[in-house]
């Protein structure tokens, strides 16, 4: 052994000899580490005691479902998922950042001053904390309130959960909308130049989504179909000259998949007079379609109440594109 | 046993050395009981050899898989393949529908033709469809099995059909291409507009850029890759950034560049994008058979 390593160079030498001390510095250095985090890990609740994925707390179940789902809901389950006690709410923050944007799109449509930035910002945060406020009262009581999903008990208070949070999911889609600070401080803070302005770039911004969400489904009709070119512009003018009052803000135009685009297309059409999309396509295409419409009209409460389309009007208009500044109920800001 | 048999292709090499090693053991005997000898002693030798070859090839050649895993895969091919065919059907019906609509001129003889011209490029669509699913290969390369279909027909239609009428045709194919590649454009500019708030000249300006560099994998965006999220974010159309990130302000264009960053299409592949959930039109129209 002695004659094997004499025979090395001397430069592999002085690689082992210094690598040789330095490996086990690093390991030594490596497994302190893993001591501190297992201290770490052994302070937390969870890695004691046993998981029961049965017991759900709706505490830290509730800004998951607020905020982060996009109309589903997600059950995370074990108990103690915040050892270091409740977060605040993040319900300002969010609301906040959902005011921001709003003016930052409505400058970008219609060039605001600093004084109307100003006033806007002010309307915002005033309506975000009215709704922080309103947040927290339905959360607080569910702060460190756990339930067993194997009694019925907690079954029923999961369902309460769901219902509350729903109502603060609807809440914080309409918080710049009709009845806030923010839209009575935009119909006042805009000149009329503003006001149609801004009423142009969000009647633009809808009949393209609109647009963009027909030729979407027309191209899956056409595979299903085999439309010809004249049946596929006699349907497309059909949806075309009947735009919904879609929801202009990111939030709803981004919640929408393209199956809900897809049913929301189906929606209207079955809402169509059928007489000339009859005479349009053969009884064999008829058949397929009119099934789909039967799912689309279906569809129409799950779209409703995921707030695509602005609360309170008809799905369908026929009259052209939308006159009114804003569109509908919402403030005119559009996002 | 037969395989036992020693064969005649046994090297000379291996006979000799055995008869040298056991021949002396034959001992000398009258010439009856050497000539036995002799023989019990060539008939070993042979098995020897065989052995010593048998055991030299297992030892050379890779391990043979078990004889029957092919055999079990290309059933469940088979069978699979022949549920697809069932689901595949609607898209040929669909294609065939077209077809009527522009060719109606056709004659029952010519019809018939085509209908088992479509039947077979089913099979085939099914076969393929399936053997890319088993082999881990769906989505790498650009098998479509609607296109496969579309062009089998084609190809029966096209000695059968009145020329006018299959001109006809082909103008409405290349016609269903180019709203295909319109709804793609939108669908991407749509998904660029929800994450960037685009303004109504912006989303002019990107979508005729669009237009003018299309390029048909674009089309996969009519699926529904649009609907997944990676780190919260929808699929960045990545692969059109040319045509996007001009006409974007700087500020756009850092959100864009995070966007791309957190969640670029070019993450997820190609993909595969076909749509079967059984919507198509189900029944056979009567009138390719009569």
């Amino acid at each position: 052994m002695v004659e094997r390593m004499s025979g090395a160079p001397r430069a592999v030498w002085f690689v082992r000899a210094l690598v040789a001390p330095l490996a086990v510095m690093l390991i030594g250095c490596g497994s302190a580490g893993a001591a501190d985090d297992d201290v770490i890990s052994e302070a937390g609740p969870e890695e004691g005691g046993q998981r029961q994925p049965h017991l759900i707390d709706l505490g830290s179940n509730f800004d998951a479902n607020l905020f982060e789902q996009r109309g589903g809901w997600v059950l995370r389950s074990g108990a103690g998922h915040e050892p270091a006690g409740p977060r605040a709410s993040p319900a300002l923050e969010r609301a906040r950042e959902l005011g921001r944007k709003r003016i930052d799109r409505m400058s970008a449509s219609c060039t605001l001053t600093e004084e109307q930035r100003r006033r806007l910002a002010f309307a915002v945060e005033s309506d975000a904390r009215r709704f922080a406020h309103e947040v927290e009262a339905v959360r607080t009581p569910y702060i460190g309130r756990q339930v067993d999903m194997n009694d019925q008990a907690g079954q029923k208070a999961w369902h309460a959960f769901q219902q509350d949070v729903a109502k603060c999911r609807d809440r914080l889609r309409n918080v710049y909308d009709e009845g806030s600070l923010f839209a009575v401080a935009t119909a006042a803070v805009l000149d009329e130049r503003q006001a149609a302005c801004l009423a142009a770039e969000n009647a633009a911004r809808r009949s393209f989504h609109w647009r963009a969400m027909v030729l979407e489904t027309m191209a899956k009709l056409d595979e299903s179909l085999g439309l010809d070119q004249r049946q596929h512009d006699a349907l497309v003018t059909e949806l075309l000259a009947h735009e919904p009052p879609l929801r202009n803000d990111p939030q709803a135009l981004g919640r929408a998949d393209s199956n809900m685009r897809r049913h929301l297309v189906l929606m209207v059409m079955a809402e169509l007079d059928a007489k000339p999309l009859r005479a349009a396509i053969s009884d064999r295409q008829w058949r397929v379609l009119s099934l789909q419409l039967n799912q689309g009209r279906a569809m129409r409460s799950a779209i409703e109440s995921q707030g695509f389309l602005e609360p309170g009007q008809g799905s369908v208009r026929r009259d052209g594109p939308r006159s009114q500044a804003g569109g509908g109920r919402s403030s005119g800001a559009g996002p | 046993m037969s395989r036992m048999q020693p064969s005649r292709r046994e090297p000379a090499w291996a006979v000799v050395a055995a008869m040298v090693v056991l021949l002396p053991a034959a001992g000398h005997g009258d010439d009856a009981a050497a000539a036995a000898a002799k023989a019990a002693a060539e008939r070993d030798a042979r098995a020897l050899g065989w052995l010593f070859q048998q055991g030299v090839r297992a030892l050379a050649a890779p391990p043979a898989p078990p004889p029957d895993a092919d055999r079990q895969q290309r059933e469940q091919i088979q069978q699979h393949a022949k549920q697809l065919e069932r689901m595949f059907q609607p898209v040929l019906n669909s294609e065939l529908e077209l077809i009527r609509r522009c060719c109606d001129g056709l004659d029952s003889a010519a019809r018939k033709r085509i209908l088992a011209a479509g039947r077979e490029a089913v099979t085939v669509a099914a076969r393929g469809f399936t053997e890319r699913q088993f082999n881990g290969q769906l989505g790498r390369d650009d098998f479509d099995p609607r296109r496969e279909t579309r062009s089998r027909l084609e190809k029966a239609l096209e000695p059968l059909a009145d020329p006018a009428e299959f001109a006809t045709y082909r103008a409405e194919v290349e016609r269903r291409e180019a709203r295909r590649a319109e709804a793609a454009r939108l669908t991407i500019l749509a998904r660029v507009d929800r994450q960037l708030d685009l303004s109504a000249d912006q989303r002019q300006k990107i979508e005729a850029e669009l237009t003018r560099s299309w390029r048909p994998q674009w089309a996969r965006e009519l699926g529904n890759r649009g609907d997944m999220r990676i780190n919260d974010y929808p699929p960045a159309p990545d692969d059109a950034a040319a045509a996007i990130v001009p006409h974007l302000a700087p500020d756009q264009v850092a959100a864009w560049e995070s966007w791309c960053r957190a969640a670029g299409a070019r993450l997820l592949g190609q993909g595969f994008n076909l749509h079967l959930d059984g919507q198509g039109i189900q029944q056979s129209d009567p009138w390719w058979s009569e």
